[in-house]
């Protein structure tokens, strides 16, 4: 729980490192970065708001806890069933044929931008509910 | 060659740090300090004299044959995400510690049948 | 006397990789490189990527990835189980 101007600041920052945390996933396979990197860009974003804003504003904790427990679940079978399927899928995505050479195009690469967003997202929530566990605990 | 020995003195130092101490939180600073070692030597191994990052359109045309080698670094990036997984386990295993012993001194924490 | 065994056995460990590192062969000059050159060659053709070490992490050694994926799901729920006391 900080001052006003702590907490006014973050609401300010937040959506900014959202988008930049959105923008190093999406591009895993132009630039240097992916899956796990933006992840925790992610993580580190909404750990922010979480030091800002205190941990008392989350109301009933259990009820939060179990329903990102589940959505991590969701994201990791999401994850797995991406993997074992992405070079049978790879004529359905549209836009996004993958061999061949290209000059940086964004629609390329087939199903390597799907599995790095799942991989993003579940690294997030997996590090923010261990943030969250952490720090009720005292 | 200096990498090498800079890596040493780093491994050297994170088994002093576990040996040494007595306070829980300085034992898994120790841990990480090996982790982050290891880390590095397994990316140094992988080095080309001259050599571009491997990414296509970031380096020149001449040099696609000079790259460095990308295989370390995806098993480091692995490995990191281990090494975080494993010391949030341990620390929150030192937190359940405090809440029922009030110290986190080794020397103080019998074993199980000093209860 | 305590810090004396300590700088004793911190000289030694040091002593001991450093003999080790001193072996290996100079920074630079990899051997055994042919998985890495058929990647190098073959990464954009067959994926389509631009970035080789993302078609590594995500295509030629996938299973490497998922398997990590599982350590993460197993620590997040270590924790969990660890905390889920009361309240």
């Amino acid at each position: 729980m900080m001052s006003r101007i702590v907490q006014q600041t973050a609401r300010v920052v937040f959506p900014l490192a959202a988008l930049f945390s959105f923008y190093v996933i999406i591009h895993g396979h132009l630039t240097p970065g992916g899956g796990f990197q933006g992840g925790v860009i992610l993580a580190s974003a909404v750990a922010l708001v979480l030091v800002a804003y205190g941990h008392k504003k989350i109301k009933s904790y259990r009820p939060t806890l179990k329903m990102m427990f589940s959505l991590f679940s969701f994201t990791m079978i999401l994850y797995f069933s991406s993997h074992f399927l992405h070079h049978s899928l790879e004529q359905w995505i549209p836009l996004a044929q993958a061999p061949g050479r290209n000059v940086g195009e964004l629609f390329s690469a087939g199903g390597i931008p799907l599995m790095s967003f799942f991989v993003g997202l579940e690294v997030m929530i997996g590090l923010v509910i261990i943030l969250i566990l952490v720090r009720r605990a005292n | 060659m200096l990498v090498y020995l800079v890596i040493a003195l780093l491994l050297a130092l994170g088994f002093y740090t576990l040996l040494f101490k007595k306070n829980l939180i300085k034992m898994i600073i120790g841990i990480a300090l090996i982790e982050n070692a290891v880390n590095m030597f397994l990316i140094s191994l992988g080095y080309v004299s001259d050599g571009y990052a491997p990414i296509y359109t970031i380096a020149p045309a001449e040099t696609w044959s000079s790259m460095v080698l990308p295989t370390p670094q995806a098993l480091t990036l692995t490995a990191i995400v281990i090494g975080l997984a494993s010391t949030a386990v341990m620390l929150s295993l030192a937190v359940m510690v405090f809440k029922n012993y009030k110290t986190l001194d080794s020397s103080k924490l019998g074993g199980i049948l000093s209860e | 006397m305590k810090s004396f065994v300590a700088g004793m056995i911190v000289l030694i460990l040091f002593a001991f990789f450093a003999v080790v590192a001193m072996q290996l062969h100079p920074l630079g000059y990899p051997q055994a490189t042919e998985m890495d050159d058929y990647f190098i060659s073959n990464a954009q053709e067959e994926t389509g990527a631009n970035n080789v070490v993302a078609a590594v992490v995500f295509d030629y050694r996938g299973f490497d990835t998922m398997g990590e994926a599982t350590v993460l799901f197993a620590a997040v729920t270590s924790v969990l189980m660890i905390f889920w006391g009361r309240s």
